[in-house]
């Protein structure tokens, strides 16, 4: 690819130079080399992230610039972490990353759909059609194939919860903590149903879902809490309560401890009585404060983090043990949000507007420690807002951030279903009926809109023959047959990876939202489009 | 050289070689960007030599940002260049056609200037030929502005126009129908800052949408209001985190904390009073352009008022722009802040992320265009098209006349110079005939875009045009000669414009006979 770009860039640089006349003549095959070596690059890319595909794929290893280690599966995560240099390559790692907006998952099917659709347009360019009817007769094909998509959907219904259960399972299923999926199904399921109201949103903010990682145990032990988590550990360095129940929460963003302007200062001390009367006043300073927090009836204590200042000293801590207050310090201003959610509470800038009615309540603040990781739990309250936090647990930081990812995917796809609430089934055989109905269509039409429809609909069967491959079927044979079965009218045919055979995937449970496979046709087509009306690549200042 | 006149290092092209240079160099800059044009034009990646990450490709159909972006090193082609930019400015559309009519009619040049005619004859002719193509484009060009409903469709076919050979051609009627509504909120102003692009990245380009009033791509502070009606907005600029005193090295000495404890005391009295001078104005919406600290926030969280921090510059500008405010940093003298004020202020979540929208701003001629595209270069390039047509819409506006495009124009103005050639007696009326084969090399390139036949597609369309029917043109989907009228649609202005800037540029190459390259400057070590 390197030789390539070389070849190019000196081209690029030729062309802005002053030419021969004659050269005009000569011009005239580069835009098919352009366009051929855009094919190949973007090709390369597809080919290379089409082994992690489905439920059997591979994971890649990936050594960052920063000689991180990155274990993934998910295509967005390895595309972004691929130093890809082409121009035309770098557009389909932008365009799995669309899809990981858009969607959030499906980001690799996306990519080697591109890829397959690039390969079909070169052969129709072979042929001698004009790139731009090319990228006409694909856009009318992905509409169609919407259609189709849209026409063969199964309306859900955010009330059955089995049905989003199985949908999470599928997207889970081609991850590395596949076998977890029983654990983290429920868990995706209830954190979405849990922000959501079903009957009037649709969309989800997944803002709302706060993922926190900790290293240690097995994935087994993740789990869904109701309330909220935090990172951040109670500091019992003084003695102060680990463990609050009918806790009132204050989230202050001062400091507990001496007063500091922002003007520079100097505190001039003249002789040691002086000095004592400072500890003094310092001293009542702090008991001033932590007085007033225990006055409005406040037990537990979180504390914003500030550059500028200490948190807490040792001597306000002490006070706070005393009066038998649970402080926590450190918190991010980005957290204040969904803390303030999430418990009800209002954060505080200044000790004289510590009132008792900016409190949060709850239940049970208590810190626990499991497989040698401390978190503080604090068990929702009824004034708590729609929030939800996942405690994700693994047994080193790859697994975990793979496991992350597979969370965030899965929570995607819950989401999709609650913006679009249709399913397909998985397993390719979507992919086979847009196909085998396209095929249809294009014998109804005429000219260069009919072959490139059958080029389409050639090209949509690369997920179904990727998925056989992946699974060390024989591509020819699976997809052949069920092409065979469609026709005979079995809407829902498709590969079933387990058992190396081909099943009813509604039957099999292998659901996925539309909103992913509508959303990953018009992304690549669209994507493909812009590939086929380049001619040249200059190079630029 | 005999005699050595220039510094060592400087070069001289004379005669002949000069003006050959020259041809040859705009002739280069013509072909390199004439593949764009038209409904079936193609696209360009460009691939910054220096940068690397997400600005370093560029993919564009944009005949001022491949010309804008690429390295010459030729004094005419500079020159092309610089029309193209120009083009930009004034109309906005049409700079790649005005570099490729510029670089036919050289190319025509080239060939007179072989058969021994004198550059000056033929800057004559041409001349005469640019007179005699304006007047029968002039002749040509209608206006609707009156009838409302015609007007409309004009607008609407123009962008249609201008839209179907960039990256949003799939989508045009959409987009023409943003744009139109989008031009006519101005009211006829060409203050194109008064509409907004936001571009999220995401969804698909059919996604895209208009919505009125304006957007900003900032969250609202903990514990406010969501959601205000009639809103009474204050655009400032000041800080919210301390009021610090300015003399370098101020400082205080005291002598205990608690001392200390009252001068941080006063500090917070301070921001409070600031906070108050703010609410007694009866505002609302507090938009700062710098940070507000958390003290403040609470404050004003009490308040009732809805503040948003940390805007960035162009949108507080914009902001002011559109709630008819100014910016204010000092609020000791409230007779003299003007406040904005807007229908409603409210959250919107777009894409994955949440914004701030104004709506029913008081100039009411605010509106924003969300833009939705699968990749950045996508976006990118929309915006650019988008930009493109509202420019030339804006131009229409205050310009209502139109002409036809799909070739239709050209063809006009290549009979009107032939017939005009006609009558002009010596070496002359052969300089117009060639810049009238310049005009029909456009209908040509158009064709040959498409990969139609376009010898015959040109004879075609010449042969209709004497036949009467002046408002043929080419239809490049059907490959066929149709009626354009009503169908392609340019505006008046932008075709004038084109003629004239690129007879103006080809004028200016074919006068210079001689390049003279200073020596670059010595560097020292």
């Amino acid at each position: 690819m390197a030789a390539q770009n070389n070849v190019l860039s000196s081209k690029a640089a030729e062309s802005a130079a002053p030419k021969k006349q004659n050269d005009t003549f000569n011009q005239k095959d580069k835009p098919t080399q352009v366009r051929l070596s855009n094919i190949t690059a973007a090709k390369a890319v597809a080919d290379a992230i089409r082994t992690s595909l489905g439920p059997r794929g591979m994971d890649k290893m990936i050594e960052t610039g920063k000689k991180e280690v990155v274990i993934s599966n998910d295509g967005a995560t390895i595309l972004k972490h691929m130093s890809v240099l082409h121009p035309a390559a770098r557009m389909l790692v932008d365009l799995s990353a669309a899809q990981d907006v858009e969607a959030g998952d499906g980001t690799t099917s996306v990519v080697v759909l591109a890829g397959s659709l690039l390969s079909a347009a070169e052969k129709l360019l072979n042929k001698g059609i004009h790139p731009t009817q090319i990228a006409e007769g694909f856009q009318g094909a992905a509409i169609e194939a919407v259609r189709i998509l849209e026409d063969i959907s199964i309306p859900v219904d955010l009330e059955d919860r089995e049905f989003l259960l199985k949908s999470a399972t599928t997207s889970l299923s081609s991850k590395v903590v596949a076998q977890y999926s029983s654990v983290l199904a429920p868990i995706v399921v209830d954190s979405v149903l849990r922000v959501v109201n079903p009957a009037t949103d649709n969309n989800v903010d997944l803002n709302n879902i706060r993922i926190v990682k900790k290293v240690g145990g097995t994935i087994d032990d993740s789990e869904l809490v109701s309330g909220l988590v935090l990172n951040q550990n109670a500091i019992t360095s003084a003695g102060g309560p680990s463990r609050v129940e009918k806790a009132k929460i204050g989230l202050i963003q001062f400091q507990l401890s001496p007063p500091k302007p922002d003007m520079d200062n100097q505190v001039v001390v003249n002789d040691y009585r002086q000095m004592d009367r400072i500890l003094k006043e310092e001293r009542n300073y702090l008991l001033n404060l932590v007085k007033k927090i225990k006055k409005a009836g406040c037990n537990v204590l979180l504390i914003q983090k500030s550059i500028l200042r200490d948190a807490v000293n040792s001597l306000s801590l002490h006070f706070l043990a005393k009066l038998k207050i649970m402080a926590i310090k450190e918190v991010e201003r980005d957290e204040i949000e969904f803390i303030c959610k999430a418990t009800g509470c209002k954060p505080i800038a200044d000790i004289d507007s510590f009132t008792e009615d900016k409190l949060g309540l709850s239940d049970l603040v208590e810190e626990t420690e499991a497989n040698g990781a401390r978190i503080v739990k604090f068990s929702a309250s009824k004034s708590a807002g729609r929030t939800a936090s996942i405690i994700m647990r693994g047994a080193n930081q790859y697994v975990l951030d793979e496991a992350e990812r597979s969370i965030h995917d899965a929570l995607c796809v819950i989401r999709c279903l609650v913006k679009k609430r249709a399913l397909v089934v998985g397993g390719g055989a979507p992919e086979i009926e847009v196909s085998q109905r396209l095929f249809e269509l294009a014998k109804a039409q005429t000219g260069f809109q009919s072959i490139c429809f059958q080029a389409f609909a050639e090209a949509v069967e690369v997920i179904p023959t990727t998925l056989a491959e992946n699974s060390g079927l024989s591509p020819i044979s699976i997809v052949t047959e069920l092409r065979n079965r469609h026709a005979n009218g079995e809407n829902a045919a498709g590969i079933n990876v387990r058992k190396g055979a081909i099943s009813d995937m509604l039957r099999e449970n292998v659901i996925q939202p539309l909103l992913v496979s509508t959303s990953a046709i018009e992304l690549s087509t669209e994507t493909v489009r812009m590939i086929m009306k380049i001619d040249d690549i200059l190079a630029s200042r | 050289m005999s005699a050595q006149i220039f510094n060592e290092g400087a070069t001289q092209e004379r005669a002949e070689n000069a003006r050959l240079s020259n041809i040859i160099g705009a002739i280069a800059i013509g072909d390199l960007v004439k593949s764009t044009l038209g409904p079936k034009g193609m696209d360009k990646i460009l691939q910054s030599t220096s940068g690397r990450g997400d600005d370093g490709v560029v993919v564009t159909n944009d005949g001022a940002t491949i010309l804008k972006s690429i390295p010459l090193d030729n004094a005419a082609a500079k020159v092309l260049v610089n029309i193209s930019k120009v083009q930009d400015d004034e109309v906005g559309d049409g700079t790649t056609s005005v570099c490729v009519l510029a670089a036919e009619i050289l190319r025509q040049a080239e060939k007179l200037l072989d058969q021994r005619i004198h550059p000056q004859t033929i800057i004559d002719g041409f001349r005469l030929a640019t007179a005699s193509a304006r007047e029968a484009l002039e002749n040509a060009a209608v206006s609707h502005q009156d009838d409302e409903k015609q007007w409309r469709e004009d607008l609407l076919s123009i962008a249609r126009t201008t839209l179907s050979s960039k990256v949003l051609a799939a989508d045009k009627h959409k987009f023409a129908e943003i744009c139109v509504d989008a031009v006519l909120r101005l009211k006829g102003s060409t203050n194109l800052d008064r509409i907004q692009i936001i571009k999220k990245t995401g969804g698909k380009v059919s996604g895209s949408y208009l919505s009125d009033g304006f957007i900003l791509a900032k969250k609202i502070g903990v514990n406010q209001p969501r959601s205000i009606k009639g809103a009474r907005v204050l655009v400032a600029n000041t800080s919210m985190d301390t009021d610090k005193v300015k003399v370098f090295g101020a400082k205080v000495k005291v002598s205990d904390t608690a001392q200390l404890a009252e001068i941080e005391r006063a500090e917070r009295e301070k921001m409070r009073t600031k906070v108050q001078k703010i609410a007694a104005l009866g505002i609302n919406v507090f938009v700062n352009r710098q940070l507000i600290y958390n003290w403040p926030e609470q404050l004003f969280a009490d308040a009732g008022i809805m503040a948003i921090e940390h805007a960035d510059f162009d949108g507080v500008e914009r902001l002011a722009l559109v709630t008819g405010g100014e910016i204010a940093s000092s609020f000791d003298t409230p007779e003299l802040l003007k406040l904005g004020a807007c229908d409603s202020v409210e959250e919107v979540i777009i894409g994955e992320d949440r914004m701030v929208k104004f709506g029913g701003a008081a100039a009411g001629q605010a509106c924003t265009i969300v833009l939705r595209g699968g990749t950045n270069q996508m976006l990118d390039e929309a915006e650019r098209s988008i930009h493109d047509a509202l420019a030339v819409l804006s131009q229409t506006v205050v310009e209502p006349r139109i002409v036809y495009g799909g070739g239709c124009s050209e063809m006009l103005m290549s009979r009107a110079v032939d017939e005009a050639a006609k009558t002009v007696p010596g070496k002359k009326s052969i300089a117009m005939e060639g810049f009238a084969l310049a005009l029909r090399q456009m209908p040509a390139i158009l064709a040959d875009n498409a990969g139609l036949d376009s010898a015959d597609l040109v004879a075609k369309l010449r042969a209709a045009h004497y036949d009467g029917k002046v408002t043929s043109g080419l239809d490049l989907f059907l490959g066929d000669i149709v009626d354009v009228s009503g169908k392609v649609t340019e505006s008046f202005k932008l075709k004038r414009q084109v003629l004239l800037s690129a007879s103006e540029a080809a004028e200016m190459i074919l006068r210079v006979d001689d390049i003279i390259r200073c020596a670059p400057r010595q560097r020292r070590n």
